[in-house]
């Protein structure tokens, strides 16, 4: 399968940047380049009226996927992930560090962007444009139902990289706009251009083993998951002492996560909050007698995330399901 | 109001002009008339503009009822997901009310959550993006214009979008853009 994408990729390489290729198998080969290339851009990110320029720079070095994201105006913030540590930078110069152990394997990402993408989504080339200086083709990615953001990309004609991206709801309003401004494939890069920086305090949010933490963790079971979602992930970690149960959900490119954590003497209260297509909505509950937070963080419209907490089923880990 | 004149204004709801008070209002007495009329609208609109006619969900109407029935009698909801349901309908018609993230937990309201007009859509911005459906951007931006950058976020919301970030990243689909919408957040905050 690599092999083949490879292949593929060197006959489109030297067939030129003409040949019109299968919209679904464009969106394949995207998710392919943006983990095997070397490159580093600039672009813009906007919602609302917020905006960032942003840095990045990728390259795969001695087998180890390395990536920086540097937020270049306003207040220093950076990520920075080597293979599966992930460090951030914040903008007081503390550093979050976290393990996310369990790589997805590459082979399973492209043969679910080949097979699942197209039920849940219709994928259109929607012509050719131009970002960055570069040629680059667009493509329509509209959502199937109601459950899930459409997207508009645009791909780079050489390389397959993703040049521009905006996520629209379903009355084809963009949420988000992120667009290079520069790019430069496989540029020189050393592992010293992903060093972390010197930093004041460092913090990390350790995944916990349940019998570890005196409070029980919550089990989340959703009932009800929009068609074509799967879980993509699940781990408990402490964050400020407590034990933060995290079950992931994606339709290969929508995803939500639902987190649920117990809050003890805390008070806490039931809100919502957005940002670009990001929708954030707590609800504290009452399980066993004690209190806990149930939260669901995701680029999903709001009735996808009220349904989900419709059909949601709590129940402590490790004692009767009450 | 004669009937007449009501259509009128739900017609200008649709297209984004009507004013921040008619369609305060207009949410404010819809009925099941006017939630059958607007989802016919959308789809006759949709169709005539050649636009991919997504179906809306086969309870949209009445969940939209229930919606605004449920905005004048809010209080006597004692359902937890009342308010949630609330947010998603009113969402899910395009109107003025857009949530702001910067608001969370700092509201004052019990357990009500804060409700903010913002602006958190892109709209006029960009020319290029076909704009489908109804501009409220305008008439729901607040009166001092757009959202102060820099605004206090809890670490806990921090913790909670970093890990739903690399669970997102790590399905690949988008490459970074995850990652890039967690920094943008960290950098746009208030220093700790």
């Amino acid at each position: 399968m690599r092999a083949g994408l490879a292949s593929l990729f060197l006959l489109t390489a030297l067939s030129g940047p003409a040949v019109a290729d299968e919209p679904v198998s464009l969106l394949a080969r995207m998710g392919e380049a943006m983990e095997n290339t070397s490159y580093r851009g600039r672009f813009v990110y906007q919602h609302g009226a917020e905006s960032s320029t942003l840095e990045i720079a990728h390259a795969t070095i001695d087998g180890i996927e390395y990536e920086r994201l540097t937020h270049l105006d306003g207040q220093l913030a950076e990520l920075i992930r080597h293979g599966d540590q992930v460090i951030c930078v914040h903008p007081d110069k503390t550093i979050t560090r976290f393990a996310r152990p369990g790589e997805a394997n590459p082979l399973a990402l492209q043969a679910r962007l080949a097979r699942q993408i197209p039920e849940q989504y219709r994928v259109k080339r929607a012509g050719d444009d131009r970002v960055a200086g570069r040629s680059a083709w667009q493509l329509d990615v509209v959502p199937a139902d109601n459950w899930r953001f459409g997207y508009r990309l645009w791909l780079d004609q050489s390389s397959s990289l993703l040049l521009k991206s905006e996520t629209l709801d379903h009355n084809g309003m963009a949420l988000e706009r992120l667009e290079y401004v520069s790019l430069e494939i496989s540029p020189v890069l050393a592992v010293s251009d992903f060093a972390a920086p010197a930093n004041a305090a460092e913090q990390s949010l350790p995944m916990v083993e349940q019998a570890v933490v005196s409070e029980r963790p919550v089990r989340l079971e959703p009932r009800w998951l929009p068609a074509g979602f799967r879980e993509a992930g699940a781990d408990t970690r402490l964050e400020q002492g407590y034990p933060v149960t995290a079950r992931s959900y994606s339709d290969g490119l929508a995803s939500f996560t639902l987190f649920a954590e117990p809050l003890a003497e805390r008070t806490m209260r039931d809100s919502v909050g957005r940002r670009g297509p990001t929708l954030l909505v707590t609800r504290v509950v009452e399980l066993g007698g004690d209190r806990f937070a149930v939260s669901l963080v995701g680029e999903v419209p709001p009735a996808t995330a009220e349904q989900v907490f419709a059909g949601l089923q709590l129940s402590l880990a490790g004692g009767s399901d009450d | 109001m004669s009937q007449d004149m009501h259509r009128e204004n739900l017609s200008a709801l649709m297209d984004g002009e009507a004013s921040e008070l008619d369609s305060r209002r207009l949410l404010r007495d819809a009925d099941g008339d006017d939630a059958g009329r607007w989802s016919r609208w959308h789809l006759a609109r949709d169709v005539m503009q050649g636009h991919d006619v997504t179906p809306a969900p086969a309870d949209f109407a009445s969940r939209l009822c229930a919606g605004l029935d449920g905005e004048q009698r809010e209080r006597q909801q004692a359902s937890w997901l009342a308010n949630l349901s609330r947010v998603g309908i009113a969402a899910s018609v395009a109107m003025a009310m857009v949530l702001g993230w910067q608001y969370m937990g700092q509201g004052d309201s019990g357990a009500t959550p804060q409700v903010v007009q913002g602006d958190a859509r892109m709209s006029r911005l960009f020319t290029g993006t076909e704009l489908v459906g109804a501009d409220f951007s305008t008439a729901a931006r607040p009166a001092s214009g757009v959202a102060a950058p820099a605004q206090a976020v809890e670490p806990r919301i921090e913790h909670l979008m970093v890990r739903h970030s690399d669970f997102a990243a790590r399905q690949g689909g988008q490459g970074p853009v995850p990652f890039v919408r967690y920094i943008s957040m960290d950098a746009n905050k208030d220093a700790k």
